[in-house]
């Protein structure tokens, strides 16, 4: 048993799987109110594209201090789409601005930021989070350079895809 | 009817709050930064604010700091909405003297219980 769980990625002696389910489902009950389901975890090495289709929009928010490192969220246009008129109160083909969608992903990507570095933290060891930044394209792939490790989870709501990229270190100061 | 000044440069934050306080007598001002909530703090005076932290052109720590420090908007209560819940932040927030905070992520309906915990409200008939 002990062996299984040393096995279990962690960071702060928090389970990061545990960390990221809870991160995303109570942010998606709270909202969006729109119910999310935790699939399967996506092994090192495996390209997000078999998961999601190639159109991308992906919320980015940061980690700097005691825990460095960056989260990304993957979600299909129409998908961010529907997402950002749950939040407004719109009907989802009212939703034509860029602005907004960025607004609603970049808000829902900050909220689950700020929830994994609650979970991770760790006291007197400072964390800051950065701005929340939108990139659009088509067959997105993140990749660290830093040497943070590698977390990706494959959620749905529906049959809606979203995929969850946590790269993520502990400062050794 | 009071009047709730809701300051968060994210219009989905301020749609999701705005959507759960309409259901209460009471009337809804929005700044989407803490300068603009200055300026409409001192001309509409309203009974509460909701006060986002992180925020562009003025955050909301000095946002707070400027409200404490002038006479016609310093008693109004303020709560503060912050996506960073360290201990020195929380300090800070109260030290200022914010009457509370709340941590994002979190429901609409419980920021208005928290509200209406300093700030009578009724539901709408």
């Amino acid at each position: 048993m002990e062996a299984i769980l040393s096995a279990m990625p962690q960071v702060a002696g928090t389970s990061v799987k545990d960390a990221i389910t809870s991160a995303v489902t109570d942010a998606f009950d709270t909202m969006v109110s729109l119910p999310i389901v935790a699939r399967e975890k996506i092994e090192p090495g495996t390209s997000t594209s078999a998961f999601i289709g190639p159109e991308r929009l992906v919320g980015t928010v940061g980690f700097a201090g005691h825990l460095q490192g960056l989260l990304c969220l993957h979600f299909s246009p129409p998908f961010a789409q529907e997402i950002t008129a749950l939040m407004l109160g719109m009907e989802p083909g009212d939703v034509e601005e860029f602005e907004d969608i960025n607004d609603a992903i970049g808000e829902l990507t900050n909220i689950i930021a700020g929830d994994l570095k609650t979970r991770f933290s760790r006291p007197g060891n400072p964390c800051s989070l950065s701005i929340p930044s939108i990139t659009r394209g088509t067959r997105v792939e993140i990749e660290s350079v830093s040497g943070a490790e590698r977390h990706c989870f494959f959620f749905v709501a529906g049959n809606n895809p979203l995929l969850v990229e946590l790269y993520i270190r502990e400062s050794a100061a | 009817m009071p009047k709730i000044l809701l300051v968060d440069d994210s219009k989905t934050t301020r749609a999701i709050i705005a959507k759960a306080l309409r259901a209460y007598e009471c009337e809804i001002l929005e700044a989407p930064n803490g300068a603009d909530a200055l300026t409409l703090a001192e001309s509409a005076l309203p009974d509460f604010i909701l006060l986002d932290v992180t925020m562009p052109v003025m955050d909301g720590i000095e946002t707070l700091r400027r409200l404490k420090a002038t006479d016609a908007v310093k008693e109004i209560p303020v709560m503060m909405l912050t996506a960073n819940s360290s201990p020195e932040e929380i300090a800070l927030i109260t030290e200022l003297g914010a009457r509370d905070y709340m941590t994002k992520a979190y429901k609409a309906d419980t920021v208005v219980d928290r509200v209406k915990q300093i700030l009578p409200l009724e539901l709408k008939s």
